[in-house]
């Protein structure tokens, strides 16, 4: 008989499914995927509980994950578009800067100006961003990112 | 904005791997010591 997984091992692998499929198709996997994945539907909730509790990832008012940083999980004002044709959503300039880099993709970045709203346009080639006079703007001090990592 | 990127290349570094295990908030302030980020403001606690 196979031991059942402590919370430790479930966690793992919830968490990694999640930027699995992120990482691949820019979309959360589904609960049916995490349910297969863990091989326990009734473990799932709360795992991700506990990921979101840990900050390892985070979860909206439907417990839904929305951020699993740098990726976002629905649209924002942040896309970044590998030169192969994926596309992924990033929660702040800072994430989608991070997302080619932590895929070694070459990718395009459409964002937003703070000051003006026009969009901002940025190239990620060879683990290079382009140079840019544009800068990000931090409005919360370090201490309180995670009090609210989405307002963040 | 170069530095900012700069800093993600640590900080989001090993993320996709199946044992990831999280920072310290000793080692994330590191990282941002590293990378140019002092003062009040970047200080995580």
């Amino acid at each position: 008989m196979m031991p059942m997984p402590g919370n430790d091992d479930i966690d793992r692998r919830v968490r990694w499914a999640v930027y699995d499929a992120l990482s691949r198709t820019g979309d959360a996997p589904t609960r049916a995927v995490l349910d297969a994945i863990v091989g326990n539907a009734s473990a799932v909730a709360p795992s991700l509980r506990r990921l979101h509790d840990a900050h390892a990832l985070v979860l909206d008012e439907r417990d839904e994950v929305t951020m699993a940083l740098p990726f976002a999980t629905r649209p924002t004002d942040h896309v970044v578009m590998s030169t192969d044709g994926r596309r992924w959503w990033a929660n702040c300039a800072w994430d989608a800067l991070a997302i080619p880099l932590m895929l070694d993709v070459d990718a395009a970045i459409t964002s937003r100006w703070l000051d003006d709203g026009a969009p901002a346009h940025f190239e990620v080639s060879n683990g290079q961003v382009a140079p840019s006079a544009g800068l990000v703007h931090f409005t919360r001090p370090g201490a309180i990112w995670w009090d609210d990592i989405v307002e963040t | 904005m170069t530095t900012l990127f700069e800093l993600s290349r640590g900080w989001y570094a090993g993320r996709l791997d199946l044992d990831f295990e999280p920072r310290t908030l000793a080692e994330s302030q590191a990282l941002l010591s590293a990378s140019g980020f002092h003062g009040p403001f970047w200080q995580l606690a």
